[in-house]
């Protein structure tokens, strides 16, 4: 394969792909080689770049990007993979507050808008997905599903479960950005969302 | 109830309490609606009212207990 | 075609029957045509609040058993010609009516009253859902404590299952300075589990003890008491006008008053 391929046209766009076996350093070189090659054409247009899963430093790609722009006025764009979202990967939106006597059951993953007051149970075969505060009795993972897993904004639980794991502490965890519930070296572990 | 009622015949609210609780009671034991012996009362003196030998002005209606039976007395005063 | 309004709240002993009876008032002495209807069977105690218990003739059950016309089984306040008490029957029990009886007798009222409030009894059983059966909308009594807002929290749930959508809450019996101590619930912490619109608070008053006592509302008393001046804003709130709820909490203390004065 070319190392420097750049396909498309100006109305739909144009798009670089590059020889994946190629790294960083390389991809650079060859770049800024067609570039300046085809540079009266290229000059002024945003041209997005696939880059694949190659890991680059965030700190190096603005520096690259900015000397590009200021040599050639060419605007480049990192083009990132786009996810396809699979039937597997679906979950049940509910709107909260869950109110105590109020139980959910689903085989799929389960995301609660608010929520949970305690008396109120949310079971899931799946991961359960919180943006509130769990007060209530949460069960992900039933039927031994050890992946599942809790994500909250507060953790307050009457009960918590993953598969066959509880948690037994009385700690309250309470932060802005939530916290992660999940089974590792076979216990269950709780950790702060960065 | 302000300071100037001291001294007055002025009920307290607890002793107004206890004599509603005390009568209402009463109503409830008897498995009787208040206002059904009202209605009683009203009938018996239109009643007795027809009647001149009888005085109506102290008639007397009360619960009471008879063996382990509530009864209702009525004591109609004769005018002499 | 007047509203149907049902006042519940899971825990019994939060102030039910005192706020349909405050409020019942309010709405009278505002100039409504009101109705209260007590669906508490063998338990009766609106007409005890009222000071009507002496008047009681007919019952709720005695007009679904059709024993006797609504209007016989209508009591006319004491104090206000435009309030009428509909008691429930003391000797029976929860089971002696039916919702289709209560819904009917409820779309009676509806039809000659501006207001018709249904005093529900405690719980969540069979006197609940017939308590709730022919209102319009419903309003949810708690106290700031863990116990009435679980339950406060279940009754919420119910009604919204039973097609209540936007319930009120009231919120009784709230210490100011025992929330500042940090002793007792906020009115936000409340408000943060129950998710519901708040119509209103009401402190705790001595004065509402007295009123029980007397058998005479406590709104009665006006801006006299804490209390009283609450279920006044209530009913302000309720009809739609502007409230201002400070005038609940100013110079709530001689202390304060005091300070005031000698600026410290």
């Amino acid at each position: 394969m070319e190392k420097i391929l750049i396909k498309g046209d100006l109305k739909e766009g144009l798009k670089i792909y590059v020889d994946p076996s190629l790294n960083w350093e390389e991809i650079k070189t060859a770049l800024w080689n067609e570039f300046e090659k085809n540079e009266r054409f290229l000059k002024g247009l945003y041209i997005n770049i696939d880059l694949k899963e190659i890991k680059i430093d965030e700190e190096d790609w603005l520096n690259f990007q900015q000397k590009i722009f200021q040599r050639f006025g060419i605007i480049l764009i990192r083009e990132f993979l786009v996810t396809k979202i699979t039937d597997k990967n679906i979950a049940q939106i509910i709107i909260g507050p869950i109110r105590n006597g109020q139980k959910y059951i689903s085989k799929d993953n389960i995301l609660i808008l608010g929520d949970i007051n305690p008396g109120g149970e949310v079971i899931s075969e799946k991961s359960i997905f919180v943006l509130g505060k769990i007060r209530g009795s949460v069960y992900a993972g039933k039927e031994n599903n050890r992946k599942a897993i809790i994500f909250a904004l507060s953790l307050q639980p009457i009960h918590l479960q993953i598969a066959n794991l509880i948690w037994d502490k009385e700690e309250i965890f309470e932060s802005k950005s939530g916290y992660w519930v999940y089974i590792e070296d076979n216990i269950l572990k709780i950790s702060i969302n960065f | 109830m302000s300071i100037f009622d001291w001294g007055g015949k002025h009920k307290s609210t607890r002793e107004l309490a206890k004599e509603r609780l005390q009568l209402v009671l009463v109503y409830d034991r008897a498995h009787l609606d208040p206002g059904i012996v009202d209605s009683l009362k009203e009938d018996l003196v239109n009643t007795i009212s027809k009647y001149p030998n009888f005085d109506i002005k102290n008639l007397y209606i009360d619960f009471s207990q008879k063996d382990d039976q509530v009864v209702l007395r009525i004591d109609i005063p004769i005018k002499i | 075609m007047g509203e149907a309004i049902v006042i519940t709240s899971g825990k019994g002993g939060v102030g039910k029957t005192t706020a349909v009876a405050n409020i019942g008032v309010g709405l009278a002495l505002k100039g409504y045509n009101v109705a209260l209807v007590d669906t508490d069977i063998g338990l009766r105690n609106l007409d005890l609040l009222l000071g009507l218990e002496n008047r009681v003739v007919y019952n709720i059950v005695d007009v679904a058993e059709k024993r006797c016309q609504l209007r016989q089984a209508l009591i006319k306040d004491k104090r206000l010609s435009n309030l009428y008490l509909l008691p429930a029957a003391q000797t029976r029990e929860k089971d002696a009516v039916t919702r289709e009886q209560i819904k009917e007798i409820i779309n009676i009222l509806k039809s000659l009253f501006d207001f018709v409030l249904i005093d529900s009894p405690a719980g969540i059983e069979q006197g609940f859902k017939n308590a709730i059966a022919g209102a319009d909308s419903s309003i949810v009594i708690t106290t700031p404590e863990v116990a009435a807002v679980r339950d406060a929290d279940r009754v919420i749930g119910l009604l919204e299952a039973n097609g209540f959508r936007d319930p009120l809450l009231i919120i009784n019996r709230v210490r100011p300075e025992m929330i500042k101590r940090g002793d007792m619930l906020s009115v936000e912490d409340v408000l943060e589990i129950l998710s519901i619109k708040l119509l209103g608070i009401v402190p705790e008053d001595e004065g509402i003890i007295i009123s029980v006592n007397k058998g005479e509302p406590i709104i009665f008393n006006g801006n006299q008491s804490k209390a009283g001046t609450a279920f006044t804003l209530i009913v302000k709130s309720l009809l739609g006008e502007k409230v201002d709820w400070n005038s609940l909490f100013a110079e709530s203390s001689l202390m304060e008053r005091l300070r005031k004065f000698f600026n410290i």
